[in-house]
């Protein structure tokens, strides 16, 4: 063994889960982890708004003389199959991937919301209903799910966002749950009770300002794994259909190439790197300021 | 509490667990019938294709299918059908939609099987090695779960292909024939899973360090090798069941991916290809067979731990 750890319980050895790592402050008091990736939300917000700013072209002009070219100054990425500059495609990929993965969240918060506050509002027959649900969904494979929309009500942008978020309704429902009920069980909601104010209004002028910070940080965490999700669902055919740049889209198109060229799998995959480790950093990031301002 | 009330309190919770999972199961088959019903299309269409148009053909497969009696009927009938294990002929395999499905179970089992059992034992190796380490240990540790878990499975697929099968020619690239064609689809399911697996294990045995029960072994003078082995890992291990049917869904939907990756056969192949040609009575098979799969699984999980917990027997009065 490396290090005896403390017989003394609760000694000087504090529990580090990865979430309480201490951290070197870097520029303006923030680690370089957070600055690279809010380098790589500006790309995204810039990919998606003005593609052209990050001198993409057309991301479906081909050109058969150039078929499978490796990286250049010319094309930065290389070219797929059909001569298509990949840089071009893998900016204007953000439109669906990121765009997609958002609109799930939203949808999650949305409809995790209102279940967490029935599940805690509700009475224990809804409550235990519920929480079953959240159970059974947050276990179901998005990608099933995917499958059964796109068999159901056929492919598209928005299906596809319901499919992937369906599976996120219970992170947002139990968080909103948890919170919904340690507040209504505390002293200011009891003070509105007594004043006689009506439910629906505590739970709105009350509970909910409560509950949205740690609902906006989730949110950020959770866009990332959903990006992950809805690139896996292109990659096995069930995205938005061809010629659309999905990221997984792009790297399933990469697939079927690989014995030629490693730049089609290469690039578009560091694209949904980067894009979930940043998500993924910010929001642990906020997180722990969250949980350190609360325990100052 | 007397030994006796003690057990119907046990017995009372493996009823409401048994009954929670017949209502989840039940719940399942329904919203799969409802989505049949709400499909743009109709059956018949797809099971004619180009014989669409040809007269009196519409109403045969109608009335072979049992489209025409009531839609109540035919939910009863449905679900009689399910319960018996019998999901009909496959409209373009026209083969039994059991031994379609069945017959692809095999190599989808052996792929997910592998993957799990190699991320428990690389978690366990990790938990008793670094946890309670230096905190560079632990940060180092740390980014490689976030990688693990962060990086996409088809694209470490993709890259062990490109590496090890088109590159160094150690491993094919696809197809399921012998113990080497295993290897890299193996490790690219393993990854996600021995992440989260490893994030939870680290974490609960670290909480698990500072209890009193490990304090009175090391004062006992047992081994440090014996106190994680035997004393930690089963207490943490036990705490883990809890995630298992989180851990169920990504092993199940990143073997779908992973299949597609390698090429490989299996109920992800069948599932997709079944969408690409609108073979309902497949997709409904897979997507009851896995939600039976998950609720089995559950269902045992929480029985067990009701089993070995004696608090949560206490917890269900």
């Amino acid at each position: 063994m490396t290090a005896q750890p403390s017989l003394i319980p609760g000694g000087e050895r504090a529990p580090k889960g990865p979430v309480f790592r201490p951290e070197r402050p870097g520029l303006g008091g923030l680690p370089a982890s957070v600055w690279a990736s809010l380098a790589v939300a500006v790309v995204l917000v810039l990919a998606i708004t003005l593609p052209g700013a990050l001198g993409a072209g057309n991301p479906n002009a081909t050109d058969p003389l150039l078929s499978l070219m490796p990286p250049s100054a010319q094309h930065w990425f290389g070219t797929d199959e059909l001569g298509r500059d990949l840089y071009s495609r893998v900016v204007y990929g953000a439109r669906y991937s990121v765009v997609i993965g958002v609109l799930a969240v939203l949808f999650a918060v949305v409809v995790g919301g209102i279940l967490g506050l029935l599940a805690a509002l509700g009475g224990r027959v809804l409550d235990e209903v519920l929480s079953r649900l959240f159970d059974l969904l947050s276990a179901f494979p998005s990608i099933l799910m995917a499958l059964l929309f796109a068999t159901f009500f056929g492919r598209g942008t928005i299906n596809l966002a319901l499919a992937v978020g369906i599976a996120i309704i219970p992170a947002f429902g139990r968080i909103i749950r948890r919170q919904a009920l340690a507040i209504r069980d505390s002293d200011f909601v009891t003070a509105a009770v007594t004043f006689g104010e009506t439910r629906f209004r505590i739970v709105l002028r009350h509970v909910m300002p409560n509950v949205l910070t740690s609902v906006l940080l989730l949110a950020a965490i959770e866009v990332g794994a959903a990006i992950l999700t809805v690139s896996g669902i292109s990659f096995v055919g069930l995205g938005p259909e061809r010629p659309a740049p999905e990221w997984g889209s792009l790297l399933a198109e990469g697939r079927t190439v690989a014995s030629y060229g490693w730049w089609p799998t290469v690039f578009p995959g560091l694209a949904i790197v980067a894009t979930i480790l940043a998500c993924t950093t910010l929001g642990r990031y906020l997180q722990r300021r969250l949980e350190r301002r609360l325990t100052a | 509490m007397t030994r006796n009330s003690q057990g119907i309190v046990l017995l009372r919770g493996v009823i409401r667990r048994l009954a929670g999972a017949v209502v989840v199961l039940w719940a399942a088959v329904t919203v799969t019938f409802i989505g049949i019903r709400a499909m743009p299309g109709s059956v018949e269409d797809v099971v004619l294709g180009i014989h669409a148009n040809e007269p009196g053909l519409r109403e045969q497969v109608r009335s072979s299918l049992g489209l025409d009696q009531p839609v109540l009927v035919q939910y009863f009938q449905y679900l009689g059908q399910i319960m018996t294990g019998d999901f009909g002929r496959s409209f373009v395999l026209r083969a039994d939609v059991s031994d379609v499905v069945f017959s692809q179970l095999g190599p989808t089992l052996q792929l997910a099987g592998a993957a799990l059992l190699s991320a428990l034992l690389a978690v366990w190796i990790i938990a008793v090695t670094t946890s309670g380490g230096s905190p560079r240990t632990e940060r180092v540790i740390g980014v490689a779960e976030l990688l693990a878990i962060c990086l996409p499975t088809f694209w470490v697929g993709s890259l062990l292909i490109i590496w090890f099968s088109f590159g160094l020619k150690w491993f094919p690239a696809s197809g399921a024939d012998g113990p080497a064609a295993l290897v890299l689809p193996t490790i690219t399911l393993l990854l996600p899973l021995a992440g989260v697996l490893s994030q939870f294990m680290r974490e609960e045995i670290g909480r698990q360090l500072r209890l009193p029960y490990i304090v009175s072994a090391r004062s006992r003078g047992i081994s440090e090798f014996r106190l994680r082995n035997v004393h930690l890992v089963p207490h943490a291990a036990v705490a883990t069941l809890t995630v298992a049917g989180t851990l169920f869904g990504s092993l199940i939907g990143g073997a779908v991916i992973v299949e597609t990756v390698f090429g490989r056969p299996g109920i992800g192949r069948v599932a997709l290809s079944a969408v690409e040609s609108q073979d309902t009575p497949v997709i409904i098979a897979v997507v009851v067979l896995i939600t039976t799969a998950y609720v089995v699984i559950s269902t045992v999980v929480d029985l067990i731990a009701l089993w070995i917990d004696p608090r949560l027997r206490e917890e269900t009065v």
